[in-house]
């Protein structure tokens, strides 16, 4: 199961992590890392192109961790995406993913 | 700027994953109650992992964070600032 983390403090999210493994099927056929990898990747993509600095992002094998603390409107805008994008994939596949908010 | 892997998040080829290799049991998280829907006080409304919904009026959270109705009445699902959600039960006036 892909677990998606979301830090708040306050109203804001200062970090997200994305960990885990689907399973949903083989590697080469797993749709909802699939969809999980293309969201997280675009958005942490998106949030580099407005300025994050790209040494706040940790990548390794399944894992990927962002600190996002001090991001701006727009940054928490997209954050608010990627929660919105996430959830809407776990609504569906909740065996396979599930997202959290720490507070 | 990262290099999409779309099967980043998939175990590695070879590990003998199969659809069935789960590392977890589903746990039926989720709503329980509906919104609109009549709920009794003790009754399970939402079953979460952290706080995704908030309890609102009438609604209290166990340990575990599921939320429960504190008191006879109907459910009703609410905004909670920008991007949150609470839940709420309204006594059903007499």
């Amino acid at each position: 199961m892909i677990t998606a983390k979301f830090k708040y403090e306050g109203e804001d999210v200062v970090a997200y992590e994305i960990s885990g493994h689907a399973m949903s099927n083989e590697p080469g056929k797993d749709l909802v890392c699939a969809g999980v990898s293309a969201v997280a990747f675009g958005l942490t993509n998106a949030l580099i192109g407005l300025g994050l600095d790209e040494g706040k992002v940790k990548l390794s094998d399944g894992y990927l961790r962002v600190d996002t603390c001090g991001a701006d409107e727009d940054m928490n805008a997209l954050i608010y995406g990627l929660i919105v994008s996430l959830e809407t994939i776990e609504r569906t596949h909740d065996d396979y993913l599930s997202v959290v908010m720490e507070v | 700027m990262l290099t999409l892997n779309l099967q980043f998040f998939a175990s590695k080829k070879g590990v003998g994953s199969t659809k069935n290799g789960r590392d977890s049991e589903s746990k039926r998280l989720g709503a329980k109650r509906a919104d609109g829907q009549p709920t009794k006080a003790g009754m399970i409304i939402y079953r979460q992992r952290g706080t995704r919904i908030y309890p609102g009026v009438g609604v209290g959270m166990g340990k575990d964070h599921t939320l429960f109705a504190k008191v006879d009445g109907v459910v009703r699902f609410e905004r909670l600032g920008r991007d949150k959600k609470k839940v709420s039960v309204y006594a059903i006036a007499e």
